[in-house]
């Protein structure tokens, strides 16, 4: 196992170096970052001429990306590209509010999900299974600002009428606590949760109930009710544990895609996430910030990739590595 | 196996722990060598804020919507100029010789008395003005702030936005310590827009431009400075910014102990802020989803012109047309657009009224004479469009038509122009959409192309290849910020560098260069009225409308009567006459 895993994360090197040199490539082409500036007439060209050269703009791409090779592996990214701002402190800010709101997301997700998926096995074809079916399917095809949207209206409508605030609409904080867990963080971070939620509960309902319905037709379970095994038992014992395998595979997949941040729903809801801080600063064509973001998600998805081979394995003694 | 998936539930929420404890370290951005203010984080710095505007009313409290992130607060730093760090640092926080009102008027700030002649300015300061820095005893605003800010401006290693006149003073001399003599080679006749903003020399020693005040309006020690109604006591960067009352300011004393700036960007969002009390005001970019509030109940939603002018610009360079060379085609194509439809299907719903400009210049604020309307000649007349089209060209339709195909041949060449654009702004989508209807029906053809913004300013304008490009100019009251669109192109003497168009009148240029020495402030006027009018008669340019300025406010607030103010200072310029 341990070879197995040194390998994969041997080869995780030149994968990272390939992505991170065509990624540089292709959002420096994206646009010229010094546009916006030159469009201004005023700007003198002394301003110009030390932004070209503090940011090596004058020196052919691909000596660029070295430069930020250098910058990102010695200097933790370094700065930004035009505003000199520390990139780290940015990213992990940012990484930890998408954590926290991503993984309370995939958590809710995965048990509503789970459970529902179950219970639509159990009775397949009922009247819970197609309402269900249906609810996974809207989900999973709703666009997820329209979805946030009509979450914002439903809470603030609420508070319009009866003044109560359950939930807040936008931002981290709003006051009363500072503390990550308080009672105001959450009722911030409730919608976006919410919205990210309905969207992986579809994911992991459909999974789970396909799942469920592979496993609960197959020879052992016959066998367990043959025995004489109570029905909840054979389905939670025998059914569930065993079909609980794939979904655990792909939440870590899911987990790995979405920490990379939930770009739309951190933008509607103000969250101070990666995503959000993706969008904005290719708004900006900050170079630097850019490749900062995508480094650091495609080792997400990279270790996200590892963790989900290698939990297959823990949780199926019949996987071996070689 | 049951055992392993307990196990791995345990490793879960260990994840969700860590993850929860490194979200609850969010610190206020940036550390290093760069200067941080002493603050707490956002969520510590918002712990006394009431949630319910009652509550915050009771307090003394605003909260205010902010659309935009602040990249920093030096406004004179090339990549630290945008609204919202001059709306929350500047504004409130750091003043200068004027301020500019809601109309686009100057008044003196600052300075107690400014006085410009053809070799000197000179600026006396006023005698109560002081720096308020924590911890610090009150310094008084002195001259030698002014001879640091000129030099911060002149400095080849400072990555400044500007050095449009000062790089005409030549040296100072001080007078006291509160007047300063400038000296310069040749006079400056904008100068109401030098010293916009004044930076404590003694406050900022050892620091260096192009990185202080990245995340804070503050001291060389981190701790809050202040010549304002306001200090910046918390910024947060992805969260928000928190002002307070500055004990030591000269005006008028605030009639709010803090204003809490709350990052929003989603306008949708930010409506829904507004409508559930988590926010008490906003100024977000005019979007039709803002009708919402306009008859909302408790709500003030005001909207007036904004200093930014959408226009369209004719290719006069070689890469253009050749039609576009002849004035009678530009003349037919601007009666051929109707800009009043345009602006209702843009602006109807959120900015009733809004006309379009018939002035090449800024004609709201001081210049909104009425009388300076020299572009109305050309307004929609599409009858008149034709019968000057039938004059030069043939094959076109003889009365406007709807889904008319018939394009006008004039000198051998189709009438049918590059029509380029930004991508992605659902209004010049709106305008290209409308025009080429509009166009089309007097057998004018248009190819719209949009691009992304970086194509077109960083290469399509530039490059002067385009027949008709649309976009706009974003500018302070004073019409020598129209001097590069409408110079001749000269790069040596660095003159017409935003004249795209490539647009060339002398008599213009004598004017412009005329007006922009002149100290006379009613011969200036003068200049940049005939200069002008002459850019109309030449139909140079077309303008289209100004972008609406929208602030939204609970109208339980007083003083913000005045607030929504077009120009940078937005509407903190007067932040002090807040109250609840």
């Amino acid at each position: 196992m341990l070879t197995y895993v040194v390998r994969r994360l041997l080869y995780s090197i030149p994968v990272l170096f390939l992505s991170t040199f065509l990624s540089f490539i292709f959002v420096s082409y994206a646009g010229n970052p010094l546009a916006q500036i030159r469009q201004n007439p005023r700007i003198p060209a002394s301003t110009i001429h030390n932004l070209i050269v503090q940011n090596h703009l004058d020196k052919p791409v691909v000596l660029r990306y070295f430069y930020w090779l250098k910058e990102a592996i010695f200097h933790k990214f370094g700065d930004s590209l035009l505003v000199a701002q520390p990139i780290w402190p940015d990213i992990t800010r940012t990484l930890g509010h998408t954590a926290q709101v991503v993984l309370l997301a995939e958590l809710v997700a995965i048990v509503i999900g789970v459970a529902v998926g179950i219970y639509s096995a159990i009775r397949q074809y009922s009247a819970f299974d197609y309402t269900f079916t249906t609810i996974s399917f809207l989900g999973y095809a709703m666009p997820t600002f329209w979805l946030a949207l009509l979450l914002q209206i439903l809470f603030v409508d609420i508070y319009l009428k009866w003044h109560v605030r359950i939930f807040y609409t936008s931002g981290l904080n709003s006051g009363s606590s500072g503390s990550t867990w308080s009672l105001d963080r959450l009722q911030h971070i409730a919608l976006p949760v919410a919205t990210l939620s309905i969207i992986s509960f579809a994911l992991y309902s459909r999974y789970m109930r396909a799942s469920m319905l592979d496993v609960i037709n197959s020879d052992y379970v016959r066998t367990a009710r043959a025995k004489g095994v109570p029905e909840w038992r054979v389905i939670m014992r025998h059914v569930f544990r065993n079909a609980l395998i794939p979904i655990v595979t792909i939440a870590a997949l899911n987990l790995g895609a979405v920490l990379g941040g939930a770009i739309v729903t951190e933008t509607v809801f103000t969250l101070d996430g990666i995503g959000y801080y993706f969008v904005s600063r290719l708004g900006t064509l900050d170079l630097y910030a850019v490749m900062a973001y995508l480094t650091v998600t495609a080792v997400i998805i990279i270790a996200f990739n590892l963790l989900a081979d290698i939990l297959y394995g823990y949780l199926d003694p019949r996987i071996r590595y070689d | 196996m049951h055992r392993r998936l307990w196990l791995l539930v345990g490793l879960g929420a260990a994840v969700i722990a860590l993850a929860a404890s490194g979200s609850a370290g969010a610190k206020v951005a940036g550390t290093g060598s760069h200067v941080q203010p002493a603050a707490a984080p956002f969520a510590l710095a918002w712990a006394h804020v009431p949630r319910t505007p009652a509550a915050r009313k009771a307090s003394n409290v605003l909260v205010f919507g902010m659309e935009q992130d602040v990249a920093g607060f030096n406004l004179a730093e090339a990549d630290e100029t945008e609204y919202w760090a001059a709306v929350t640092g500047e504004s409130p926080v750091i003043r200068g010789d004027y301020i500019i009102d809601q109309n686009g008027n100057y008044h003196l700030d600052l300075a107690s008395s400014v006085t410009a002649t053809k070799s000197a300015l000179t600026i006396t300061i006023r005698p109560d003005a002081y720096w308020y820095w924590q911890g610090h005893p009150k310094m008084p605003v002195t001259n030698a702030d002014y001879a640091y800010t000129w030099q911060q401006f002149m400095d080849k290693n400072n990555n400044v936005a500007s050095t449009t006149g000062y790089n005409q003073i030549t040296g100072y001399t001080l007078k006291g310590t509160k007047t300063i003599i400038f000296h310069w080679k040749t006079p400056f006749a904008d100068y109401k827009d030098l010293f916009g903003y004044i930076y404590p020399s003694k406050a900022l020693t050892g620091l260096s431009f192009n990185t202080f005040w990245l995340n804070c309006v503050c001291g060389n020690d981190g701790h809050p400075i202040s010549d304002g109604p306001f200090y910046v006591s918390n910024y947060t960067k992805g969260q928000g910014v928190t002002l307070r009352a500055n004990p030591d300011w000269y005006g008028t004393k605030p009639g709010l102990s803090e204003i809490d700036f709350k990052l929003i960007t989603d306008t949708n969002s930010e409506i829904q802020a507004m409508r559930g009390g988590e926010v008490d005001a906003i100024n977000p970019s005019p979007q039709t989803a803002l009708s919402q509030l306009r008859n909302q109940p408790g709500l003030t939603y005001s909207s007036v012109p904004g200093f930014i002018q959408e226009h369209w610009d004719f290719q006069f360079g070689p890469k253009g047309n050749p039609l576009l060379k002849a004035p009678w085609m530009r003349q037919a194509i601007a009666m051929g657009m109707d800009r009043v439809s345009l602006i209702k299907a843009l602006y109807g719903q959120i900015a009733p009224g809004q006309k379009p400009l018939n002035n090449p210049e800024y004609e709201i604020g001081p210049n909104a004479t009425g009388a300076n309307q020299y572009f109305a000649k050309w307004s929609f007349a599409p009858k008149k469009a034709l019968a000057l089209l039938a004059k030069h060209c043939t094959g076109g339709p003889s009365t406007p038509t709807r889904n008319n195909t018939a394009i006008w041949t004039c000198n051998g060449q189709k009438a049918e122009f590059r029509f380029n654009t930004t991508s992605g702004n659902q209004r010049r989508e709106t305008s290209a959409a409308i025009f080429t209807q509009q166009l089309g029906a007097i057998g004018i053809k248009l190819d719209p192309t949009f691009m992304p913004a970086s194509q077109f300013f960083g290469t399509v304008l530039p490059s002067y290849d385009f027949d008709i490009g649309e976009y706009a100019w974003l500018g302070t009251p004073d019409p020598s910020g129209f001097d590069a669109i409408y110079q001749c192109v000269n790069t040596a003497q660095n003159l017409g560098g935003q004249n795209y168009k490539q647009y060339c009148n002398h008599r213009v240029d004598a004017l412009i260069k005329a007006g922009d020495a002149e100290l006379d402030p009613v011969k200036r006027t003068a200049d940049y009225e005939l200069a002008a009018k002459l850019i109309s008669n030449d139909v140079a340019i077309i303008p289209l409308y100004s972008s609406p300025s929208i602030l939204v406010y609970k109208s339980k607030i007083k003083g913000m009567e005045n607030s929504n103010n077009p120009t940078q200072e937005g509407p903190t310029w007067n932040a002090e006459l807040w109250h609840w």
